[in-house]
């Protein structure tokens, strides 16, 4: 794999390189959201943002075509969706996005029963990580074995003093440096340890939140006025896990009539009275505080149980989307309390809870850096 | 295993036979047209299938008949949803998709020689019956078969067209019961719990299978408890909300297993481990 230096004068001629060949995606200032756009040639994306939306749906398409049918004199004719997914590169995006692909990897990379759509997107898909050279103050990649400089996807970069420090990860990557080799020089020592510099400063300014255990967690399922405290303000309207990018959870849904139609699966979401609720109305999720309990073991406990990691990237777009300013980090803190492994008391925390500052303070004041954003 | 490399795409099938078991149940004899689809599809006792209704949607539902029976997959329905109502609307030579078989299905193998007691509730029967018609179909490889069941009222109860059979299988003990019976009904009256009791089969080198509503289940374990039968020997199998049934959707999980995918089939003494709502 190969460490190159790309300036930044530079960076749009390699960007228009990738535009011309494939389709690229990246950080774009929108009307009411930021989100991961196509971008067109000579566009700069919003590299300094953190999107308020994650590049899930690039990947994890928000509806997606199962298969189509039609009934004909002989039977009926069903047509299996898309399976091949469109190559694509998604440029930008942060470190804690792109771990995010790993873990939905795990459950969908099943060798006995993939699926096939969510794996023909993600193989057609190479992934430039833009490694984090400041952080919110919703930000905790560190607390779940993160880093803002964690090398994880296809391509590695970091911008170091005005220039990028570039890592090709994987052979796809490799292949995008290399198809532009004449926009990139040589990276010497010294770059590299002002990236590890850099990197470091970060995660050091950055708390670090100590979670329990998945085994630990699991016991708390019996401790209903834990979660019923917890989840007092919720309003179960799912922003969290809409702006999740792990969150993977869908729907599948016909459309059409009996003769002709189509089947869809779409991002579902467990805060959502409906998303238990079986024929004939036996709900085991009735109550809102067992549907908040269920997102939080998922994540905490049942998958790392499972796959070995924690289904949360630490991205803290939960935290900013909240219209109730619920903070999963006072449920990773308030757990530790009820298990006796911090003597922090729950009360104490979630009264705390209004006075906290859950902006980020990342974007740009500055309107000349946003983007076109009308793509 | 499903034989389906596209996961979430069904194969076609075709409803042979369809009829009312009660005036909201009907049973469907149904096969699968493509012959290698057919030929891999291979379930065993209690496993599930996912059946479509192109444009009205899937619903998970068991598979009642034994894998014995390879003429054609039995399913009883009950009318309560949308595909569920849908599917009431069908008859023989309509079309369904079916995608399966999924889940863990009762571990037969391993009750060779053992006496089984199958108590089952109303619709619950369903997926108990494949065990039992696996047992009297494999008469020798199981020892005394007590069976429990019971409905709301006599037009309630389902397989009536099977008990003049099971009746004459030997070594099976067939108790059938409402909780309310009419002017033509002469059999138990009583709820399945206490008719259990009255019956109080002998937990020695027997399994105990139930399947009905969430009331019924509670009691029954309770009165297995106190019969001596250790939650080993106690089996179940759980329904609950599925969209995918392959483990991915998310909503049917208790604790870090899928009913879908791991069960639906779980022992006393597995549900007592997990924590879980279900």
């Amino acid at each position: 794999m190969v460490t190159k230096i790309l300036s930044a004068g530079n960076l749009q001629a390699w960007l228009d390189s990738l535009v011309a060949a494939y389709q690229v995606y990246a950080p774009v200032e929108g009307e009411g959201a930021s989100s991961f756009k196509k971008i067109a040639k000579g566009q700069m994306p919003a590299m300094d943002i953190r999107t308020d939306t994650p590049p899930k749906g690039l990947i994890f398409k928000q509806v997606e075509k199962i298969l189509s049918f039609e009934v004909n004199p002989d039977g009926i004719t069903v047509i299996p969706g898309d399976e091949n997914g469109t190559k694509k590169i998604v440029f930008g995006i942060r470190p804690c996005d792109s771990r995010s692909f790993t873990l939905t990897d795990k459950p969908f990379f099943d060798p006995n029963l993939p699926e096939n759509q969510y794996m023909g997107h993600r193989n057609a898909s190479a992934l430039v990580t833009t490694a984090c050279t400041s952080a919110c103050r919703t930000c905790f990649c560190t607390s779940i074995g993160g880093a803002p400089d964690e090398k994880t996807g296809d391509v590695w970069m970091m911008d170091i003093d005005g220039k990028y420090l570039v890592e090709s990860l994987t052979d796809k990557g490799e292949e995008l440096i290399k198809a532009n080799e004449g926009l990139f020089s040589d990276a010497s020592a010294d770059d590299e340890a002002a990236a590890k510099r850099i990197g470091e400063e970060v995660a050091n300014s950055m708390p670090k939140i100590n979670i329990a255990d998945a085994k630990a967690l699991d016991a708390l399922f019996n401790d209903d006025a834990f979660w019923q405290k917890l989840t007092d303000k919720c309003l179960s309207c799912g922003a969290c896990t809409f702006v999740c990018p792990t969150c993977y959870c869908f729907d599948v849904r016909d459309e059409g009539n009996t003769r002709k139609g189509e089947r869809y699966r779409g991002w579902d979401s467990c805060m959502f009275y409906q998303y238990n609720r079986a024929a004939g109305g036996h709900n085991p999720r009735e109550f809102h505080w067992k549907r908040m309990r269920q997102r939080m073991l998922h994540k905490f406990s049942y998958f790392p149980e499972k796959y070995g990691d924690i289904d949360c990237v630490g991205c803290g777009r939960c935290i900013r989307s909240c219209p109730v300013s619920y903070d999963l980090r006072d449920f990773l803190e308030g757990s530790l309390a009820v298990t006796g492994a911090a003597p922090v008391g729950f009360e104490k925390e979630l009264s705390d809870v209004d006075t906290k500052d859950r902006s980020c303070e990342i974007k740009p004041a500055d309107e000349t850096v946003k983007t076109g954003g009308g793509l | 295993m499903t034989s389906a490399t596209k996961t979430l795409v069904p194969t076609i099938a075709t409803i042979i036979e369809a009829f009312d078991e009660t005036p909201d149940v009907k049973t469907f004899r149904v096969k699968i047209d493509d012959e290698a689809a057919a030929a891999a599809f291979k379930q065993r006792p209690g496993q599930v299938a996912e059946l479509s209704v192109f444009g009205a949607g899937e619903s998970v539902i068991s598979i009642t008949s034994s894998p014995t029976q390879t003429e054609y997959l039995e399913f009883s329905i009950k009318r309560c949803g949308v595909v569920t109502d849908y599917i009431h609307t069908m008859g023989a030579g309509d079309k369904l998709g079916i995608r399966g078989p999924y889940g863990n299905g009762f571990p037969v193998e391993s009750w060779k020689g053992k006496n089984l007691i199958i108590i089952g509730g109303g619709i619950g029967l369903a997926p108990v019956r494949s065990v039992l018609n696996y047992a009297i179909d494999n008469r020798d490889d199981f020892g005394h078969i007590t069976l429990v069941y019971g409905a709301r009222s006599p037009e309630d109860l389902v397989f009536k067209w099977e008990y003049e059979r099971w009746g004459a299988v030997k070594d099976l003990d067939m108790n059938i019961t409402v909780d309310c019976g009419d002017d033509k009904w002469s059999g138990k009256v009583g709820f399945v719990p206490t008719i259990l009791k009255e019956v109080a089969p002998s937990p020695e080198n027997a399994i105990a299978l139930t399947c009905g509503p969430p009331i019924m289940i509670k009691f029954v374990l309770q009165d297995l408890a106190e019969m001596n039968f250790t939650p080993e020997q106690i089996v179940t199998t759980l329904e609950g909300k599925m969209q995918c049934c392959v483990g991915l959707c998310g909503r049917c999980n208790i604790g870090s297993l899928f009913i879908c995918k791991d069960g639906p089939v779980f022992t006393l003494a597995q549900l007592n481990s997990l924590n879980g709502d279900f």
